[in-house]
């Protein structure tokens, strides 16, 4: 019986000797590099300047504004090359900004792009009607995950909520005392972004960084759009549509990788 | 056979199978539902069972699934009230007033779709409503359902017996949607005079009142459609010239539809004042007489409600055939109280 146990172990050994030289052949010939790979990281910023949690700013419009609450669901984030070949990066993300921000990082097929598009909320075949509690907890669709983004007497998702207090005569920066809330949801307000970016030759093995800047201020002012605080400070989307629709467009535009 | 007695089978199937329900197996229930209703709509992959119904039972009363741990669905749905709580608006959380009246929760299986807008499209995700509200059982407490199953040992057991997983939110608005789906009323006065031919069942009054009911000049059925005494559109009555809730207009953002709210059922309308969506009228004379004056001015007016020129007499009939619609089988049903250990 011994015996026969030395022999299985001098077995064992041997293969595992010829298992390490055939993956050794294959590095040498590129056979088992990793596919390609993309980190995806967020900056917040406020127009140009970094964005930290808690401060005042001051918009271009001339308003001081705290931002004090802001969640947004971000979907189908995907690279494109100029062929139409397609790259999923992260289907749904939930981003609480008064938190680090997360980093994604996806394996992406070999190719070019040039292309990054990405959608903000969440698409009507997982909006409306579609049961929350089918999710795990850890999907940022479900119960849990999505952190009160969801409207339960209509049954959709709140695509993003941006809350804070500004001071409207943008004479003060210390005593903010008027509110404003942007909850927007709505299959109406779902909105998808193409950016450009430098080209990613993605190839095996390669680690690619793509780091995708939102500015938080272009939600409020663009070059086409200044949102009145006096007047426009507060949507649920189903009490000022129109506002609801202007701040998603907006917040469409707000970003950009350098 | 009689309608009652329909009902008593599928009380008594129900009871039976929970009574002997075996924790560990799971079993659909063969349920016998008022013919007059036609077909429920039940999810296949939530088919009713004892065990699913036992936990949606427990689930139903237990405070646990607020965030202070003070408020059950039972708090706002009291059986005895036809699971409506009295109140103008309901309580929740840290005393906090609702936005409307407690509606009545009773033969849900056939509603096409639930809330005073009509937004939310079956039972199983209109259970995450209210423990997800704010001013109802308050944010959170259906993301701690595994601590409440750690506390009580029995909701993982039903749960893998029922469901095949242990207590989650999945688990949750399915078992207390399963649990709802059995709030069956059908054995009213009413019933027995309409469907059953029982002709003792309606005094001369209320038989007066509901010929006016059910009158193409009135107009009531036509919205309160029997058998289940609504026809779950919505409708602006003109009960405001400016309505603070916005009504079905919350979900289609639609000025046409400002004002406009859910037919109510009005099968055990006797026992579920106040009424109007912010409990605004409270008792079923002032219901009527409202209805009888036409109610206010408002673009999104139904045309069908104008002033009705009835009596006194008239009124007084009216109020009496509503009241023949209580089901006093259905409000003392042990089977929809909470367990006793």
């Amino acid at each position: 019986m011994n015996k026969i146990n030395g022999y299985a172990w001098i077995g064992c050994l041997i293969a595992i000797i010829f298992a390490s030289c055939k993956h050794n052949e294959e590095n040498r010939t590129g056979n088992v590099l990793p596919p390609a790979k993309v980190n995806l990281t967020f900056t917040p910023t406020f127009g140009n300047a970094p964005f930290n949690w808690g401060s005042v700013y001051t918009t271009s419009s001339g308003y001081n504004i705290r931002i004090e609450n802001l969640l947004s669901y971000f979907s189908q984030i995907r690279l494109q090359s100029s062929n139409g070949q397609t790259a999923m990066l992260k289907d749904f993300a939930l981003l609480d900004f008064s938190q680090p921000m997360p980093t994604y990082t996806a394996e992406i097929p070999e190719g070019l792009y040039d292309s990054l598009y990405i959608s903000l909320g969440i698409p009507a075949t997982f909006n409306v009607g579609v049961d929350p509690s089918i999710y795990p907890s850890s999907s940022p669709l479900s119960v849990a995950g999505s952190q009160g983004m969801f409207w339960n007497w209509n049954s959709g998702y709140i695509f993003f909520k941006y809350d804070g207090k500004a001071d409207v005569s943008g004479t003060s920066t210390t005593n903010l005392t008027d509110p404003f809330a942007f909850h927007v949801g709505d299959d109406v307000n779902y909105r998808v972004a193409k950016i450009g970016i430098p080209a990613i030759d993605a190839k095996k093995g390669s680690v690619n960084t793509l780091n995708l800047t939102v500015d938080l201020e272009h939600v409020l002012v663009t070059s086409t759009d200044t949102i009145n605080l006096q007047t426009d400070f507060l949507t649920h989307t189903s009490d000022n549509p129109q506002l609801a629709k202007r701040v998603s467009t907006n917040f469409a535009g707000a970003f950009r990788v350098e | 056979m009689r309608l009652s007695h329909l009902l008593c089978l599928l009380v008594l199937a129900v009871v039976t199978s929970c009574v002997n329900a075996n924790k560990t197996k799971d079993q659909p229930l063969n349920v016998v539902w008022p013919k007059q209703f036609g077909d429920p709509l039940i999810p296949d992959d939530n088919q009713l069972t004892a065990i699913r119904i036992e936990l949606g039972r427990r689930l139903f009363y237990d405070p646990g699934l607020s965030d202070n741990g003070e408020i059950s669905c039972g708090s706002c749905h009291v059986l005895s009230a036809a699971f409506t709580d009295g109140r103008t608006l309901s309580t929740g959380i840290h005393g906090k007033t609702g936005r409307r009246n407690a509606p009545t929760l009773q033969n849900l299986a056939w509603a096409p779709h639930l809330m005073f807008e009509g937004g939310v499209p079956n039972l199983e995700m209109q259970i995450l409503a209210p423990p997800q509200d704010s001013m109802e059982m308050g944010h959170g407490m259906l993301m701690n359902l595994e601590q409440l199953a750690k506390q009580k040992e029995v909701y993982n057991e039903l749960s893998r017996a029922a469901y095949g997983r242990n207590l989650d939110v999945f688990v949750a608005t399915r078992s207390i949607a399963s649990f709802e789906r059995t709030f069956v009323s059908a054995d009213s006065r009413f019933d027995q005079f309409y469907y059953f031919n029982l002709k003792d069942r309606l005094n001369e009054m209320e038989k007066k009142g509901m010929e006016l009911f059910f009158s193409k000049d009135l107009h009531c059925a036509e919205c309160h459609r029997e058998p289940l005494f609504t026809d779950f559109g919505f409708y602006n009555i003109g009960l405001y010239e400016h309505y603070a809730d916005p009504g079905k207009a919350r979900e289609t953002y639609l000025p046409v539809d400002s004002g406009k709210f859910k037919t109510p059922s009005l099968r055990n309308i006797g026992v579920t004042a106040p009424y109007m969506h912010d409990g605004s009228l409270t008792d079923l004379r002032a219901v009527v007489e409202f209805y009888n004056s036409g109610g206010k001015n408002h673009p999104s007016k139904d045309p069908r409600i104008h002033a009705l020129h009835l009596s006194d007499e008239q009124q007084t009939h009216l109020v009496a055939f509503l009241y023949t619609l209580t089901d006093w089988n259905f409000l003392q049903n042990r089977n929809l109280l909470p367990l006793e250990e």
